[in-house]
């Protein structure tokens, strides 16, 4: 996993001045756990997300504390948009630098959102986030007919080859892609490294 | 004691002790029921759940008000009936409406599933008497929900539990034998309500807190509804009915 002999400790410099352990914490851990049932997909301010992320759970647990049933995912949403929402109009504070595809399976089956920091909520059900997602996009369109009836395996496959697009010249990789599935008799669950091998094989990469 | 150290706590504020009561004064919470509502009890059949409960309010051992409504229809799913004090029923159903109001606003179709309010109330219930004030009910949840009968009930404390058939309060002694003996899964509508009607009638002869004016309500895949009251009927012939030993050698009974 060592990419050069600096990276070792979170707390040694490279001569360049930076703390390798620290920027590879940066650059991975972009879907979170939020509760069995759900997850979610970052694309921006990982603090954001991360406070965010903390908010979800609670709802979600305290749900499960007064009706020993999981939340109902459209209702958690609209609830986070509207706290996206007070932080564009409230003078003191800044709007939240992040967008989210938040993932989640009701008793009427699964559903994909996507928040973003103005408070627009929508619902889709294929969708990508992030700076370079438009290539991530038009391959789904252009699959949406192979991806609505695909099993799990064939949907894994194509979120990686979805991720082809962004990820530029690099090929995606057991070290630079991380796929989380959740579904029916599925809680959520992150496949990365050799998780992914399997599927990475498949594709021939 | 009571009123000498609510005297001295009134002289101490300096509140009007005429007045009777001052923010100084200990809290008073609900220690005893006021108007009462007597047993609830449903049972589940082929086709969901039945509940019973008759309309009397008692004041006492007075019979008050022959009219009440103790079986409640609330959401899309669920029955909810109520033994004990009914102004805090009233409360209960306060906050029913309250959360059917939240499924209404937020207009996504859902409304709260039986499980959901058998559980809701169980927390609000032990949430209550762990403010040493609570809610001074048994609570009966039944619901019929995604093809499936639920029956649940709650007591004051929060202590909560599913079964296949429930009773409350004098019934849980008068009911319960009756229940344990003639119930059986998948029985049918007439079946379930005759056998209700039988825990209903052995309740009006033996429990002094009845009248024979009873509300019948079910929950099926058609959804929750509560029957106007109706009589039951009734046989005083039997010969200890007519010739009661009262207070001949059993201490009043016959």
């Amino acid at each position: 996993m060592n990419r050069n002999q600096y990276d070792t400790d979170v707390s040694t410099w490279s001569p360049q001045g930076k703390l390798h352990q620290v920027e590879y914490a940066m650059e991975s851990k972009k879907l979170f756990k939020v509760d069995d049932h759900i997850g979610i997909g970052v694309a921006g301010l990982t603090a954001d997300a991360r406070s965010l992320a903390t908010y979800m759970r609670t709802e979600c647990l305290n749900h499960r504390f007064q009706f020993n049933s999981p939340i109902i995912t459209g209702r958690l949403v609209s609830d986070l948009a509207d706290k996206h929402q007070a932080r564009t109009q409230a003078s003191w504070k800044r709007p939240y630098g992040v967008g989210l595809l938040v993932g989640g399976f009701d008793r009427d089956g699964p559903h994909l959102y996507q928040t973003c920091p103005s408070g627009n909520l929508y619902e889709y059900k294929a969708m990508a986030i992030g700076s370079r997602a438009q290539s991530a996009k038009t391959y789904m369109e252009k699959h949406l007919a192979s991806i609505e009836s695909a099993d799990l395996e064939t949907l894994v496959i194509h979120a990686l080859k979805a991720l082809e697009g962004p990820a530029n010249d690099k090929d995606v990789s057991m070290e630079n892609a991380s796929v989380s599935v959740l579904g029916k008799g599925q809680p959520f669950q992150i496949l990365e490294g050799d998780d992914l091998k399997p599927f990475l094989d498949q594709m021939g990469r | 004691m009571a009123t000498v150290s609510q005297t001295l706590a009134c002289a101490a504020s300096g509140a009007d002790v005429s007045a009777g009561r001052s923010a100084a004064d200990p809290h008073k919470h609900t220690t005893s029921p006021i108007v009462t509502g007597t047993s609830v009890v449903a049972l589940k059949y082929k086709d969901g759940v039945m509940m019973a409960a008759d309309t009397l309010g008692s004041y006492g051992s007075l019979s008050r008000f022959t009219d009440l409504r103790r079986i409640v229809t609330t959401g899309g799913y669920t029955l909810v009936g109520a033994d004990g004090d009914y102004s805090d029923f009233q409360y209960v159903q306060d906050i029913l409406k309250e959360l059917e109001v939240e499924d209404a606003c937020v207009a996504d179709g859902i409304t709260h599933s039986p499980k959901e309010i058998w559980c809701c109330m169980a927390r609000i219930l032990y949430h209550r008497r762990s403010k040493m004030n609570p809610l001074w009910n048994n609570l009966v949840i039944a619901g019929f929900h995604e093809g499936e009968a639920f029956l649940g009930t709650t007591d004051k404390i929060g202590t909560s539990y599913e079964c296949d058939f429930v009773a409350t309060g004098m019934g849980l002694h008068m009911a319960m034998p009756i229940l344990r003996r003639h119930w059986k899964p998948n029985m049918s509508e007439s079946e379930a309500r005759e056998l209700l009607e039988s825990c209903m009638r052995t309740l009006f002869y033996r429990d002094c807190r009845t009248i024979n004016k009873i509300t019948f309500a079910s929950a099926t895949k058609k959804g929750p509804s509560v029957d106007e009251p109706v009589e039951v009927s009734t046989e005083w012939s039997y010969q200890s009915f007519v010739d009661p030993k009262a207070g001949s050698d059993t201490g009043g009974s016959w």
